[in-house]
């Protein structure tokens, strides 16, 4: 997990669903995004009771759930733990992975606030060069 | 379900009748928000949070070109989904919209047809426009192909069917009788592919042009015959099969012809490798036929049917869906004697009319159209014909004609759908 890979996925995905950067669209790109942040704890939650009743069905599924959530909007650091723990489900273990998913979380929330702003801003959101 | 009504939000646009529908399907609702705002204002974009849903929206709702569902969801993955589409609806193009990690399945999906492409997620927008531009441009080329090819298909036949009337009124009579219970089956059965059901009983009698006047006549009243012609009612399939062999589209039609067993045969199993729709319409078709054999050698329909059920050999819905249909038709229906200047169009010939020499004009069970009054006013000019005839007027016109009308308890199995006759008499 890197944080600036992070920033920038989440920056490339919202710039790219940007069409006319209206009003109504940061509007809309805002609701997208504090959707994904209020459903995105649940969904890890339920995902820490499969993996402790060792659940590999629902470990699996859920964790595809939320890595399906997070590449939506670029979180490209909660779908690669994700992805690692619905390949392992059931094959070895997944511990210690919940810890970083929710930081990764707690990060990402903080990206998408700084791309929000700049967006209601009027700034360009276009991915910067590192 | 529309994403209309509960989107977070929408730009405001103008659909017309021409707009084309994207059917969006993924379990993940934000998934399902962004799919829409990424392909904007240039279709009408429908969602659904699953397959069953999918399914629904597709049969309830308005015309769709495309669907993009998403692989893995709960119940009912994207491959089966986009599988029960195309064998449903097979000119809406199928995309696929996977994650990484689902490339296996994806490719596998593309290679045995199931899809015309697939995304990968997240796909960036104008990669989803390019893949929704392209699929629905093949939706359209599809969809006029097959326009094309209903046409040509349907014009042929109707010169093959009409050729068999010329040739054989009785066999043709016969093959619409089938084909008309065939259609009512299929309806009561909720069946979609009655066109291919209906032709195959039409094309399953195109083999009576071989058979001499005696056999046919023993076949079209349901008598049992000597082992040497029955052996030519056997081969009437075959005939069909031979005759169609070259056509396109009617695979389906020509499975179901061979899927019929030897007419009166005992032995008879679904061939194990069986695609459900045909084996379905083969037991459609085969209660059918059976059906038309009791009721034209005399039996009641509920005789006829009691009868199959003992053989034990006939597919259960079936039957049931014959007991409905008939058991309700015949009460309402009546049977007048008429002279051949009192047919008017919409009737149906309810008993073969003859000539006096015994050769069967017009076959029971045609419906009378002004074609068909207009041949027999020129038959009246060259031979004597037997009168009177009977037929079946519709309910509205039941009061006001000629002769002793009687409950149709033998002989002549009843149109099940007026109209319906594929090819003008």
């Amino acid at each position: 997990m890197t944080a600036p890979g992070t920033a920038l996925s989440i920056r490339a995905r919202l710039a790219d669903l940007v069409e006319d950067g209206s009003p109504q669209e940061i509007e809309f790109i805002g609701r997208l995004v504090a959707s994904f942040l209020e459903r995105a704890p649940a969904m890890l939650a339920g995902l820490d009771a499969a993996v402790a009743a060792a659940d590999h069905a629902a470990t699996a599924q859920r964790a595809h759930a939320l890595k399906g959530a997070a590449a939506n909007l670029g979180v490209d650091s909660v779908a690669a733990l994700c992805a690692e723990i619905e390949q392992l489900a059931g094959t070895a273990g997944t511990g210690g992975r919940s810890a970083l998913l929710r930081s990764a979380l707690t990060e990402a929330e903080a990206h998408f606030a700084d791309v929000l702003d700049d967006l209601r801003s009027g700034l360009p959101i276009v991915p910067r060069p590192v | 379900m529309s994403n209309e009504s509960n989107e977070l939000w929408r730009r405001s646009s103008v659909f017309t009748g021409e707009t084309p529908s994207v059917l969006v399907v993924d379990d993940e609702p934000t998934v399902l928000e962004t799919l829409t705002h990424q392909l904007g204002t240039d279709y009408r974009v429908i969602t659904a949070p699953d397959g069953l849903a999918a399914l629904e929206m597709l049969e309830r709702g308005g015309p769709v070109a495309v669907v993009i569902s998403d692989m893995r969801m709960p119940d009912m993955d994207g491959i089966e989904l986009l599988g029960h589409v195309r064998l449903k609806y097979p000119d809406i193009t199928r995309v696929l919209h996977t994650a990484q990690g689902d490339l296996t399945s994806a490719i596998s999906a593309i290679n045995t047809g199931q899809v015309f492409r697939f995304l990968c997620k997240p796909c960036p927008t104008r990669e989803l426009r390019a893949t929704v531009r392209d699929a629905l441009e093949r939706h359209r080329l599809v969809s006029a192909e097959r326009e094309i090819l209903d046409k040509t298909l349907r014009g042929s036949l109707q010169a093959l069917f009409g050729c068999l009337e010329l040739a054989s009124p009785q066999a043709f009579a016969r093959a619409g009788r089938i084909r008309d219970l065939v259609g009512a089956l299929c309806g009561e059965l909720g069946l979609g592919n009655a066109w291919e059901i209906e032709v195959a009983a039409m094309a399953s009698q195109l083999g009576a042009v071989t058979l001499p006047p005696s056999v046919l006549e023993k076949l079209d009243r349901g008598m049992p015959l000597p082992e040497d012609e029955q052996k030519m009612i056997d081969a009437m399939p075959g005939t069909a099969i031979r005759l169609l062999g070259g056509v396109p589209m009617l695979e389906n039609v020509i499975e179901i012809i061979r899927g019929l067993r030897p007419a009166g045969g005992v032995h008879w199993h679904a061939p194990d490798e069986a695609d459900p729709v045909v084996a379905s319409a083969v037991a459609v078709l085969r209660a059918a036929t059976d059906f038309e054999a009791f009721t034209s050698r005399g039996v009641t329909a509920e005789h006829a049917i009691a009868a199959m059920e003992d053989q034990s050999d006939h597919d259960g819905p079936a039957l049931a869906a014959l007991r409905r249909i008939r058991g309700i038709e015949a009460e309402h229906e009546t049977v007048h004697a008429l002279r051949i200047g009192e047919l008017e169009v919409g009737m149906r010939i309810a008993e073969d009319i003859v000539a006096v020499n015994g050769l069967v004009l017009i076959g029971r069970g045609i419906l009378v159209t002004e074609m068909l009054l207009e041949r027999l006013t020129n038959y009246k000019h060259i031979v004597e014909l037997v009168e009177p005839v009977w037929a079946i007027v519709p309910e509205a016109g039941t009061d006001a004609k000629t002769g002793a009308g009687r409950n149709p308890g033998k002989g002549p199995a009843k149109g099940a759908a007026p109209g319906t006759t594929a090819v003008a008499a």
